[in-house]
């Protein structure tokens, strides 16, 4: 019992650390709020109540999928910099209970976007959408974290990291169909982009909300079991830090 | 027992490159030990091995009666590091910075808040508590970090050149707090500057090219030193065919007596008495005996 209070402390402890930016700077919040909002009119705008689901569904995506890949992956890289993150490692605070607090403290940026998004939800009557894609988009969270995690951890100069992090997260999250129906994109080009996990778990989230698909669900559920289990095996063989 | 413990100690990196050597030393409990050798030397490289960040390609490390290699999810439950260049995330302030880092190694909030408190009185920053991290000195961000692994109550300490970057008066008050922590517990400290060894050092280890080139109680490393008195000349101006042993440093040279009488009488061998001074020894010596050896009768 001990170990676990103090195991959830350690947590604790290191999620306040990583969220402190979020804390004490809440301009960060209304940033995120006011993006949130932007894209949804946007696509309402431009595509009604078609594209207002749309706009639901691709805003929970990236930011689940940003959440993971920019936000754990630049606090590792960040605590690298800093140096903190020896301070961690030289420390009764194991890798699993800091791995675990960088997420505990991403998880806490979420709210900024996801709060914005569930008020216009409700008021369009959108709230279903909005459940429906983030219980599709659990398996994404953890492939996510997991990307954030490799990148974080194996890159060699951290002062790069959102170099490499803010390409991997902007490309998957705008270039395939993640705000736009995969159905748009020729056959060919279709079933390679369903593979990356931002397109497979939008078009499982459409798939969900509209009941038709452009290819088999069954295809979508394989790409997200695909990428988890290459996640579970990746960080489990490099998600630690590497100092020699 | 001592707490820790090293013998033969080598580390080469994947790239080839040798970290240290060979690399023995001993500190026990309520011991600074202050690691003192040029850059490069191997200092953080064996730091880093006592403190479970490296492992070692060779010898033998022991923490707590730990093995480094095999045992580091025990060792790293009794210490805490202070690494070179560290600094704190800017969005912190001091309280924050020190409170939640105890929450995060298992201290309930109310023992955090209490050592928090305590440790930031201790090194100066409890007036600043509250300031945020963007607006604190470099050495002020130093010295959050040292509260923090201060504050953690660890048996075993670490700290990389703790003192890089703060001022005088920063530097004694580390010194104090660092010396007031080691009552029971047991210090390394890496420096090259010798004024920390004579404030805070009980035994020294000199490191040189990743070896070990002496060390040991400082007070007796010191009564032990051959000479007591130096005569600090410049290089020019050395009487050259004498026996006397010297130790060139830069511009100047100094030259080792046993009695200040030898020293005053290799005086008057000068041609130009500008620049010349006669002192005591101290721990530079030492440490340049170690790192150069002295050459007689150059």
């Amino acid at each position: 019992m001990r170990r676990l209070v103090v195991s959830l402390r350690g947590m604790l402890g290191v999620a306040l650390l990583d969220v402190a930016p979020l804390l004490r700077q809440p301009g960060w919040i209304i940033q995120d709020a006011s993006m949130t909002a932007a894209f949804v009119i946007m696509l309402w705008a431009l595509g009604g109540s078609f594209g207002l689901k749309n706009a639901v569904i691709g805003m929970v995506v990236a930011m689940i999928f940003a959440g993971g890949v920019n936000g754990v992956g630049q606090s590792l890289g960040y605590d690298k910099i800093t140096r903190i993150l020896e301070m961690y490692v030289a420390s009764p605070i194991s890798i699993p209970r800091y791995f675990l607090g960088v997420f505990l403290g991403e998880l806490m940026w979420i709210p900024t976007m996801l709060i914005p998004l569930a008020a216009v939800s409700l008021l369009t009557n959108q709230l279903p959408v909005l459940s429906v894609t983030l219980l599709a988009s659990l398996p994404l969270l953890f492939i996510s974290v997991s990307i954030g995690v490799l990148i974080g951890f194996g890159v060699r100069n951290p002062t790069n990291i959102s170099a490499i992090t803010n390409p991997v997260s902007f490309i998957l999250s705008f270039l395939p169909p993640v705000y736009y129906p995969a159905s748009f994109l020729p056959p060919l080009v279709r079933e390679a982009a369903l593979a990356t996990p931002t397109a497979a778990t939008a078009e499982l989230a459409r798939w969900l909300v509209f009941k038709e698909a452009p290819v088999q669900p069954i295809y979508l559920m394989a790409v997200l079991a695909t990428w988890t289990a290459a996640s579970v095996l990746l960080v489990a063989r490099y998600g630690r830090p590497r100092f020699e | 027992m001592a707490e820790v413990y090293a013998e033969h100690l080598s580390k080469r990196y994947s790239n080839g490159v040798w970290g240290v050597r060979d690399v023995s030393l001993k500190a026990r409990r309520g011991e600074i030990l202050v690691v003192l050798g040029p850059n490069g030397a191997g200092k953080t490289t064996t730091l880093n091995i006592l403190s479970t960040l490296i492992k070692p390609t060779g010898g033998l490390a022991r923490v707590m009666g730990y093995d480094v290699y095999r045992e580091y999810r025990e060792i790293r439950r009794h210490i805490a590091l202070m690494p070179q260049d560290g600094s704190i995330n800017p969005s912190w302030t001091p309280l924050y910075a020190v409170k939640w880092y105890l929450v995060a190694r298992g201290f309930s909030l109310s023992d955090a808040e209490r050592e928090a408190r305590r440790w930031l009185e201790e090194i100066g920053l409890w007036d600043l508590r509250d300031r945020s991290g963007y607006a604190l000195s470099g050495g002020e961000r130093r010295r959050v970090l040292l509260a923090m692994t201060l504050a953690s109550g660890s048996e075993i300490l670490f700290l990389d050149e703790p003192s890089v970057g703060l001022d005088v008066e920063g530097k004694y008050v580390l010194w104090s707090a660092i010396r007031k922590y080691s009552a029971g517990r047991c210090v390394i400290y890496t420096t090259h500057e010798m004024r920390e060894v004579e404030n805070i050092a009980d035994k020294i280890l000199i490191i040189d090219s990743g070896v070990s080139k002496g060390g040991g109680d400082f007070k007796k490393l010191m009564e032990e030193f051959p000479y007591k008195y130096k005569v600090v000349v410049r290089s020019g101006d050395v009487v050259a065919g004498n026996e006397h042993v010297k130790i060139k440093t830069g511009d100047f040279t100094r030259v080792y007596f046993k009695e200040r009488s030898e020293a005053l009488d290799y005086l008057y061998t000068l041609r130009d008495l500008r620049d010349v001074s006669i002192r005591e020894v101290d721990v530079e010596d030492v440490y340049l005996f170690s790192i150069k050896g002295g050459e007689a009768g150059l």
